[in-house]
């Protein structure tokens, strides 16, 4: 039997944030203001999307659930930017079509071929998607955050290796290593500990909703194999655009 | 065989570095002289488009080098930095890695010509196989000169080659410079007097303009 989580059972989880405010405050980290702000916009999201998954699901109309993904990679975007603390021109661009090429791909993959459904259901693509942009979201941060801080910290290498006629991907190619790197290790080494060291969130979701752990660990395989995929070609795609934000066409720094 | 600037001018954050600078410059040896901060190197970066003129042309045989690939047109004309710069690893890996660049497909390893510098700027040749993180500022210099000279380029920009280097060495360099500048054009950017006596012309960097002597 399923044991659901009462609204005073969720309003004592709260009180778990009580803790992460006294430790970071110990610390003089001053941080209180935007861990209440980030866990009640986290709140007020979460519940707004369980209404709009209510309605979504209900309607179940391919243009909906298109419009629903591409507002989710945008917002996917907006948050990379804030978080890595970059700016330059087209970043929300570059960031958009990055994550929108490799979450349809992986998306169409997984559906048609992987769970082979005949149609493009919502109930299916809306969370798979969320998984899928979640990731690439929080790698991709990392990357750029830091292929900009290296490009900052070695201008004075990447014009000597343009003095020696190396082109932009080739004067670039350290950095760009260094970052796409960083960027996947996380789920890569996420993957090695998954089953001993914790159960990841879909399984764990299914398993407390009352599926057989057995069916769930298909399911679990095949989606983390399609994150570590569409993680990779997202920022393998963000770092072939943020080139030209540190090289322009003449192959001269402006950064 | 000459670079030639008709009505260049550069400005960098808005601030007017070069002005309305025409000059011819053929092969040989030619030293740019004048005050630090005096636009010498914005000289040289303009020739090797690290730099885009505000205003005006540069050209090589008549022809504009904007018309060139930029990469291309690095691979022909080298700037030899004042700082060298490696990246991590050996000596030896660091003076090749350039051959993997695509506007230098078609350039070969010479390694004669490497055990013949070496000699010639008095480095032994097991500095080859040292981590360049361990190079003192003169050997740094020298390996930095041997990796551009190895990539034969047609035009050597050098910005104060010399200046980790004793005198001794100093003349090494220059007379070196002054070998290959018969049959290319050679600018260099010095500060030391023993450039004065190895040059064929001299070019003043003073008030914005770039003036023969």
């Amino acid at each position: 039997m399923i044991k659901h989580i009462s609204s005073s059972g969720l309003f004592i989880s709260y009180g778990m944030l009580l803790i992460i405010i006294l430790l970071t405050n110990k610390e003089n980290l001053k941080i209180t203001k935007d861990i209440l702000i980030s866990f009640f916009r986290m709140s007020v999201q979460l519940f707004f999307a369980g209404f709009a998954l209510l309605y979504i699901f209900k309607i179940d109309n391919i243009l909906l659930t298109t419009c629903v993904l591409v507002v989710m990679i945008f917002f996917a975007s907006r948050i990379v930017i804030d978080r890595s603390k970059v700016s330059f021109k087209n970043i929300t661009l570059y960031l958009f079509v990055s994550i929108l090429i490799s979450t349809s791909f992986i998306l169409l993959f997984m559906l048609f071929g992987v769970i082979k459904l005949k149609s493009f259901d919502a109930r299916y693509v809306i969370p798979l998607a969320g998984m899928v942009i979640g990731n690439s979201m929080n790698s991709m941060a990392i990357n750029i955050e830091r292929f900009f801080s290296k490009s900052k910290d070695n201008k004075e290498v990447i014009e000597e290796l343009l003095c020696l006629g190396a082109n932009r991907y080739e004067a670039l190619s350290f950095i760009r290593m260094d970052a796409f790197k960083a960027s996947l290790l996380p789920s890569l080494s996420s993957a090695s500990g998954m089953g001993i060291v914790f159960l990841p969130g879909m399984m764990t979701g299914q398993i407390l909703s009352g599926i057989n752990p057995l069916e769930s660990v298909s399911y679990q395989i095949a989606i983390v194999i399609a994150i570590a995929t569409s993680v990779t070609i997202s920022n393998y795609l963000i770092l072939r655009f943020i080139e030209k934000s540190v090289l322009n066409n003449k192959e001269q720094l402006i950064i | 065989m000459c670079i030639e600037f008709r009505n260049v001018s550069l400005n960098l954050s808005k601030k007017s570095i070069l002005l309305d600078i025409n000059i011819t410059i053929k092969k040989g040896f030619v030293l740019l002289y004048g005050e630090s901060g005096s636009g010498k190197s914005s000289f040289l970066k303009l020739i090797n488009m690290l730099y885009s003129p505000t205003s005006g042309n540069i050209f090589y045989k008549g022809k504009n080098i904007n018309s060139y690939q930029t990469s291309i047109w690095r691979s022909m004309c080298m700037l030899v930095r004042q700082m060298p710069m490696f990246v991590e690893g050996s000596v030896v890996d660091n003076i090749k890695f350039p051959f993997s660049f695509r506007a230098n497909k078609d350039k070969v390893f010479d390694d004669k010509l490497l055990d013949n510098l070496l000699d010639r700027f008095k480095l032994n040749k097991t500095i080859l196989q040292k981590d360049v993180s361990t190079l003192s500022g003169g050997e740094a210099q020298r390996i930095s000169i041997i990796r551009t000279v190895l990539l034969k380029p047609k035009i050597y920009l050098f910005d104060e080659p010399t200046s980790a280097l004793d005198v001794y060495l100093q003349d090494d360099i220059f007379s070196f410079i002054k070998e290959i500048s018969i049959n290319h054009i050679c600018i260099v950017c010095s500060h030391a007097k023993e450039a004065e006596k190895w040059c064929d012309v001299s070019l003043r960097v003073a008030n914005k303009r770039v003036l023969y002597d």
